[in-house]
Order: structure tokens, then sequence, then C-alpha cells
């Protein structure tokens, strides 16, 4: 049987299948890996449970008005009972049901913030690493000097300056947050730049915007999502610390930094109340975590294991 | 059984091993027999992946277990089963009596540490495991120690052909060339005293020309120290120099063996024939000689029977049902092959 | 060698001028007026334009910056406005406890992440690993105010065996300034009841700062010894006889540490910066309370001066990780 025949006598779809079949492969082998690994498949379901209490949780939670701020002094400081899962705070507000609205300022804050910063980093980064030269070095010493700062410094300091409400925490976050993305894709395009369907798209005579759209950048997605995946949690987590310091989300919004954060006083007596929004920040970020360590290995073929 | 001088340095009988990867179980060694006498150089010869470089970890106990597992088998070392031997008891033999040299010089010394610091470790662990204290005896201090083992590393750098070893072996392995490294390595493998010396694959990553130094190297050794070699390679040019003996392997089967004088003369199993055709080109590829066409099988689902029916010229309905057991053509020729012995039409 | 530190420094000048006009730039966005703040509400408009007149910020900005710039370079850090002290003053005030922080932190976390590290990657898929990796991604995960607080209501309240806060009791007498590191201080006044006190003091803030770093430290140590128990030489090690102790934590530990060196000089910075959470949480007087602060009163100055303290430590930490390269790989040239 010849090969023009063995072709032939597939249909389109087979043939097709053939062709990618090394990457149905790798496809096969990570989805095997992820499957393998317990601790990932948790991290998806943590993952899954929080994202469902984020979107449903209005409709269900028992005490809504809570959340927009409503205030009941008989009913302060109550510990946790039937009535009040997680107790009650200063202001005789159902804490479960903050903690449930929470989630969503939360994950909010980690989707919005990493696709303003992935957007920002892959532009700057594609562009220093595919046109080189000045352009390159006037990028890259920008990210360097964001680099130099410690981050949640650099957040604190510009949340500050905006003044503090959620979406300036989103844009102040957003903005230190950059850098990563932009050196990774840009030592990924600086390599890819010479390797040799890149000069022979160019040789083909494509445009440049092209060749960095339809070449290179579909190639490096896999370490971007590792990355995005890894970072989510810790966007969380810088989301909550700005919170904390008092220059993020402002009262009432049931922020679980900002919560914590007044809860701190009254701990040991009212321990219920910071411990929730504490633990509750903890599992979402964790599920993350779990999640991203498991993606990379599935999607980072350079991940040792 | 007692060691005594009458029974071959190395015994390996019906060894399997398999090791579990993802894509299941690969059988990779399925009842390998071989015997290498005190003295003896013996060429281990087959294509990549056909399990040479597993017989020669297994006789050291270097193969991980898991993932490996082996189902069957004794290897006998001057009279012991080391399938049997604890780990402490292989760390006495190991370096002592068993050494070995790989292929790569250049990634198998450690690159952050001297020369020196590598050898006088060797040395000292050698010293520690032996009975009466090996080359230092029980008198010295620890700086004792490490000034006697230091000048022992030395000498046999010297010895094995190393300029100005005494300056040198404070050196880093980068300063070094290919064959200098492969050398060190050499003479690290002595430094123990050892009986057998596996070196897998010793000179293939070298160039051409410092290939023949090391070989002559290790002859010269081989005779001055009387040590059993088991010399694992794919290059038969370097069997014809320096072999007395040599073991075909196919997938994981020794499928003929004997004195090399008498195997290169008169090859028997369809394999060694079609090795023996095969002159490597720049046109060959790896895995793949010339006068044996297609490739090694599967090792998950092995065929069933001799494991190079699939490629053998000859195959018969018999092939496909067992494994030939070995048939002496000669007392020095031994041959696993349907088409001698009983199962010949 | 001397060209190749010659050509590091000389980088970091560019680096740090960038820093400073970074900082300025956010910290002038500020839409609120500090003067405001510190005058009052019955101020009268006289008495705000002496005040704006006195630090500066009646100027337009390009003035003030240079203004600034060139204070720096006379090593003037400018007044910070709600305190009115000099910002130079209060940085080496500050500084020591938050370096004596971080340092004891980094310890922690380097003297039990790299043979947990190591521990994890030998026993790896076994039960051990997999708590390991469990404790290490929990506590990555864990908020640095969160486990602080934890770790006082469980060893401050519950136990009661450490204090609650502070770095030195106000009633007892502290160990005369040399270092400015309280425990280095009071071992150099062989005042030991001083230093057990200054211990106490640091071991609960000093592990909640450390705990994300050990987590780091412990899965980069973990998969370079996987790398590494992959090679050749570790082959060879064995082969020639040598016993797995002495392979692993002579041999594989100085090649696996060297990519966890990076991380090392890493978090450095990152834990200069992420101490403000700790330092709030047990009130331990350092730079990231002081930065804190003065984020909240929109005082420029001590921003810019933290800022660039923390910006000028984190470079060159990377530079000392960089040659401390050197001196772990040899095949590493300086040119």
């Amino acid at each position: 049987m010849t090969a023009t025949s063995a072709v032939t006598s597939m249909g389109p779809l087979a043939h097709w299948r053939e062709r990618n079949q090394s990457r149905f492969e790798n496809w096969r082998r990570g989805f095997y890996r992820f499957r393998q690994s317990t601790l990932s498949l948790v991290g998806l379901g943590i993952t899954l449970f929080i994202f469902l209490v984020a979107v449903t949780g209005p409709l269900w939670v028992p005490y809504p008005e809570d959340a927009a701020g409503a205030v009941h002094v008989k009913e302060r400081f109550q510990p946790p009972t039937l009535a009040h899962p997680f107790g009650t705070d200063e202001l005789g507000r159902d804490i479960f049901t903050l903690v449930v609205i929470g989630a969503r300022v939360s994950l909010a804050v980690g989707v919005i913030v990493l696709l303003s910063a992935v957007t920002i980093g892959v532009l700057l980064g594609a562009i220093a690493g595919f046109f080189g030269g000045l352009v390159n070095e006037v990028i890259m010493r920008l990210t360097d000097i964001f680099l130099t700062v410690p981050s949640l410094i650099l957040a604190i300091a510009v949340a500050a300056a905006l003044g503090p409400s959620v979406l300036n925490m989103m844009l102040a976050i957003s903005l230190v947050w950059w850098p990563g993305y932009c050196r990774l894709v840009q030592a990924e395009v600086a390599s890819r730049k010479q390797d040799l369907y890149v000069q022979a798209a160019r040789a083909a005579g494509a445009s440049q915007r092209r060749i960095i759209f339809t070449h290179i950048l579909p190639n490096i997605t896999s370490p971007i999502i590792v990355k995005a995946s890894l970072d989510m949690g810790f966007a969380i987590l810088t989301a909550a610390a700005l919170g904390f310091v008092g220059v993020g989300a402002r009262p009432p919004t049931p922020e679980w930094g900002l919560m914590f954060s007044a809860a701190r006083s009254y701990v040991p007596q009212y321990w219920w109340y910071p411990i929730f929004p504490g633990l509750a920040l903890f599992l979402t970020v964790f599920g993350f975590n779990l999640l991203g360590d498991g993606l990379r290995d599935v999607l980072d073929p350079r991940a040792k294991r | 059984m007692m060691p005594t001088s009458d029974h071959p340095l190395l015994d390996i009988r019906d060894l399997y091993l398999d090791i579990q990867v993802f894509e299941g179980t690969l059988h990779v060694l399925n009842g390998v027999n071989l015997r290498l006498a005190r003295g003896q150089v013996m060429g281990l010869v087959g294509e990549t992946g056909c399990g040479k470089t597993l017989t020669g970890l297994s006789v050291s106990r270097l193969v991980a277990t898991p993932p490996g597992r082996y189902p069957r088998g004794e290897i006998w070392f001057d009279g012991r089963n080391v399938m049997t031997l604890s780990e402490a008891e292989m760390l006495k033999l190991r370096g002592r009596r068993i050494a070995m040299i790989f292929q790569d010089p250049a990634t198998n010394l450690n690159p952050v540490f001297r020369i020196s610091e590598q050898m006088i470790d060797v040395a000292l662990h050698i010293a520690e495991t032996s009975d009466d204290g090996g080359f230092l005896g029980r008198r010295l201090s620890a700086r004792g120690r490490r000034q006697a083992a230091r000048r022992r590393a030395i000498a046999l750098l010297e010895h094995v052909g190393i300029e100005d070893a005494a300056h040198r072996i404070d050196g880093y392995p980068h300063e070094f060339s290919g064959g200098m490294r492969q050398r060190v390595l050499i003479a690290m493998a002595l430094l123990g005293q050892p009986q057998l010396l596996i070196a897998d694959e010793p000179t293939t990553a070298l160039d051409v020309s410092v290939q023949a130094q090391i070989l002559r190297l290790l002859y010269a050794l081989v005779k001055e120290y009387h040590l059993s070699v088991l010399l694992i390679t794919h290059n038969l040019g370097v069997v014809a120099q320096v072999c007395d003996e040599v073991a075909v392997m196919y997938a994981g089967n020794v499928v003929e063996c004997g004195s090399a004088h008498r195997v290169f003369k008169s090859p028997a199993h369809p394999y060694t024939r079609g090795l023996l055709r095969s002159i490597p080109t720049p046109q060959t590829r790896r895995g793949e000689l010339m006068g044996v066409p297609g490739n090694i099988p599967n090792l998950i689902q092995p065929p069933p029977g001799c494991r190079f029916e699939p490629r053998c010229p000859h195959a018969m309905p018999i092939c496909r049902t067992a494994f030939p057991s070995a048939v002496a053509l000669q007392a020095d020729h031994q041959v696993a092959c349907y088409l001698y012995g009983e199962g010949r039409p | 060698m001397v060209y190749y530190l010659l050509r590091r420094v000389l980088f970091i000048i560019p680096v740090l001028f960038g820093l400073t006009l970074l900082t300025f730039t956010i910290s002038h966005l500020v839409p609120g007026d500090p003067v405001m703040l510190v005058a009052g509400p019955q101020a009268t408009k006289e008495e705000i334009a002496a005040l704006a007149a006195e630090f500066g910020v009646d100027q337009p900005l390009p003035t003030q910056y240079v203004r600034y710039m060139a204070g720096l370079l006379r090593g003037d850090l400018g007044r910070s406005i709600m305190t009115r002290r000099q910002v130079a003053d209060d940085l080496r005030l500050f500084f020591p406890a938050t370096l004596e922080l971080v340092l004891a932190a980094v310890s922690i976390a380097v003297l039990l992440g790299v043979p947990l590290g190591i521990f994890s990657a030998v026993a790896r898929d076994r039960a051990p690993d997999n708590l390991i990796r469990i404790f290490s991604l929990g506590s990555i995960s864990t908020p640095r105010f969160f486990l602080a607080l934890l770790l006082q209501i469980v060893f401050g309240i519950i136990l009661g065996i450490l204090p609650l806060g502070g770095r030195f009791p106000t009633l007892q007498t502290p160990p005369p300034t040399v270092t400015g590191f309280l425990t280095l201080d009071a071992a150099l006044a062989r005042d030991w009841g001083a230093l057990v006190t200054a211990l106490r003091h640091l071991t609960l803030p000093a592990f909640a700062l450390s705990l994300s770093m050990l987590a780091t430290i412990i899965r980069m140590m973990r998969a370079s010894v996987l790398e590494v128990l992959q090679q050749d030489y570790v082959l060879t090690a064995r082969a020639l006889g040598l016993p797995q102790p002495l392979i692993l934590f002579k041999y594989v530990l100085k090649n696996a540490f060297i990519s966890t060196l990076t991380v090392i000089g890493l978090y450095f910075g990152w834990l200069l910066g992420g101490s403000v959470l700790v330092e709030t949480v047990f009130d331990w007087p350092g730079i990231g309370l002081y930065a804190t602060n003065s984020i909240i009163a929109l005082d420029f100055q001590p921003i810019m001066g933290v800022t660039l303290l923390i910006g000028i430590m984190f470079v060159v930490t990377n530079l000392i990780v960089d040659l401390l390269y050197g001196l772990f790989d040899p095949r590493i040239r300086y040119t």
C-alpha cells in the first residue's frame, strides 16, 4: 500500500487527525497526567465551587441586604449559630452572607487584573521582542524598573494615589502586574523570531503584524496560560492585602481583606469574625494554586515532575 | 556456593526485567544469559534499545525499582547472587569490585566539584568499605587519609596518561577535553582496583582519533590489572579490536555468544549475520542497520516467540511459538535460534 | 571581574533614576492634598500657603523633582510632612528592624526549606512528599496577615508562650545600639536576658513572613533535586559506590542549590515589601509600617525614600546573588 492510497482512503477528519497525531498524543498524555494527580482535580473542584458560589450567591444568601450595608446593632457579635452560620460582625451583619458575596469581588478582581495585565504585558513584550533595537531597550528597561520595586509596595502606592475603591485597586494591581508577562513574552518572541517557521513566513511575504499574531503568539500561549493560572491566586491575595492595608475596597463593600482588617481588633473575643473571611481567602487561593500547578505539569513540557 | 576461581566471574542467568512506563509495561530483558570469565574482555553488542545498557546497570543493581521490576533471574558475581544482596552490601561491591564508566564523559563528572574532590570521595569510600581499611590501612587521621587518597588519585591520573596530574587534579571538569575527561573517569573507576569493569559505550561520544587512544588505554589496563571487562557497544569495529568474547543482544535476549574470533568468522544467528554485513555509512540511521531491515519490536507487546522473527529472513512457523533455547555449536560458540539444534527443520 | 562589577553597578544607576521618576510621578498623581491634611480644616489660606512653601509643594512638578534629585545626591531624602522629621533619620531608625525581620525570615526559609525540599524529592510521590507538597502549596496560598493572626492566636493567646507583638518591651532597657539589630546588639552587649526577649519577639513575625518563601524554596529544591538526580554524574557516583547520603547532601545539593539561589535573591526583595502586612499585625516598628502610614497620609517624601531604599536593596541583592553563582558554579566567568 502506498502513501497516497492511504491518504485517499481516509475521510478528511481522519486525515486531519492523522496529521495532528503528535499533538493529540500530547494532549492525551497531559490530560492523563492531570487526571492522575488528585491534587489538581481537587484544585479544579475548589475553583469551580468558588465560581459557582460567586455567580449564584446573590440568589440564595440568607441576608442579601447585609451585603449592601444594612446595620442590625442589636445582633452584633453573635457567635456562629444556625441562623448565622459564620456569626455576625460589629454591625450585626451576617458574616456568611458577606463572605459569599465577597467571593464575587475577589474573583472579579483576579480575572480583570489578569486579563488587563496579560493584555498589556503580551502586547509590549511582543513588540519589544519582535522589533528589537531601541524599542526593545526602552520597553525592557521600563519593565526592569517595575520589577525592581516589590509589587505590593508599588500597588499600595498607586492605589493610595488613586484613592481607595475597587476599580482603582484593580487598576493599581494591573499596573504593577504586567512586567512579568512582558518579560516572558519578550524572551519567547525574541527566540521564536529565529525559528525556521517564522523565517519562512517572512520570506513568503507575510506582514509583521500577521507574523506576530498568527505565527508567534499562538505558539507561546502555553507558558502564558501556565503563568496566569499560577498568578490568579496571587492577584487575589494582593487585592486582599490592599484591602487589609486600607487602600483597596471601601466599606461596606464585602471584600475579604477589608473584612479581615476590621475584624482583627476584635480578636480573640470574637474569633469567628476574622477566621471566616481568612479561610475563604485561603481556600480560593489554594484552589487556584493547585489548579495552576496541575496545569503547569500538563502544559509546560519543560516542567519536571 | 563457595567463591572459587573455576566459576566465571560474572554469570547472568535467565534475567528478566520489566519497566513500567506511561504506555504500559516494557519487557526489556527477556531471559538474558551471559558468562564472563576472569581477565576476559567481552563485547556486548546490539542495536540501540536492545537492553545492553540495562543489562550492565542490572549487574550493579542500578536500575531503579520501581519503575523497574525483576520478575525472574540471577546475577552471580564472584560466587554471590547480587539480586539477593542488600543495598548496604551492594555499596561494598560498587566501585570496589564492580566499576562502571559511561558513554559521555562530558556529563558524567559533576561540573561544580573539582576532580580532586570527586576522586578523593570515591577513594575514601572504597577504603571505608574495605575490611582491612583498603589501601589506607587503619592508622591514619582524617587529614592523613585525605592526603593518602589524594596521592593515590594523582598516581592513577598519571597512570592513565594525564600529564601534570598533581596540578591538574584541582581543576574542574570543564577545563578538560572529552578524551581527558574519559581518562579521569577511567582513573576514578580504577581507584578501587575492581575485578569487573562495565564500560558502557566508552568511546562513542569521542572523536575518532581519541577513541583509538582510549581503547588502547583500556586494553593496556585490562592486561595490567587482570580486569574483566563488559564492553557495551554498538560498534563492531571496537569489539574486533579489543574483545576476547562477544555476546550479541537483540530486544532483551542474548541471541549469540562465543569467542570473538569464532563469532566474527562464522556468525550463526541471522541477526548477527545482518549486523556483520552492515558497515555503518553516513546514511545509516541509528537503530536501523543496513544489513537488517526493520526496527526493534514494540517491547510492550513483543513478538510471542523469537523476538527477531518479524525481521528474520529465515522465519519459520516454530519461531512464533516460544523463544529458542541456546544451542552450543562449538565449545565456545552458542546461538539461540531454531535454525540449529533440535528445532532444525 | 572588576570590569564586570563596574558594569553592573553602572547599570544600576539608570534603573534607580527611572525608579525615582516612577515613584515621583505616582505619588504626585494624588488627588488629595497632604498639606491640607496636615494643616487641618481650621487653617487659614495664609497658613496653608506657608506650609506649602515650607515643603516646596507650591512649585511646579518638574522643579520639585529637580530639587528632590539635587537633595538626593547630597544624601537628603527630604522631610516628612506628617512628622516633620528627616526621612533619612526615620529610615535609619526603622530600616534595621525590617532588615532584622527579613534576614530572620530568609534564614528560617533556607534552613528548613532546603532539607525539606530534598526530602520531598527523595520520597517523591509517596506520603511524605505529598504532605510536604500540600503544606507548601497551602502556605503559599495563606494570606500573610491571616497566618500572622493565626500564629498570634495560637502561640500568643491560647498557649501564651510568645509575645503578641512589638519588638521589645517599652519598660525594659534595650541593649545599646550598635548594629540596629536588637538580637545582635544584645549578644554584643552580652545581655543574654535581652537576647532572649528580642528572639521571643522576633519568632512569630519571622515565621509569618518566612512561610511563603519556605514553601517556594521547598518546591524549587524538590524540582531541581529531581532534575539533578537524573544527571549522568549521579549515576556515575552511584556506580562507583558512593553512599546515597553523601551523593545527596554533597553532590546533588550543591547543583540543586544553584537554581534555588535566584529565588532566594528575588524573595529577599519581595519580603522587604511583604513585611508591610506582617509588621502591621505584629506592630513591628519597621519601614513597612512606616511606609503604610505615610501612604495613607499621602506623605510623599517617606514613600519615595522607602521605595528607593527597597529598590536599592533589591538590585544589590541580585548583584550579590549573581556573584554567589560564581562561587557555586566554576563554569561561570564574569566578563
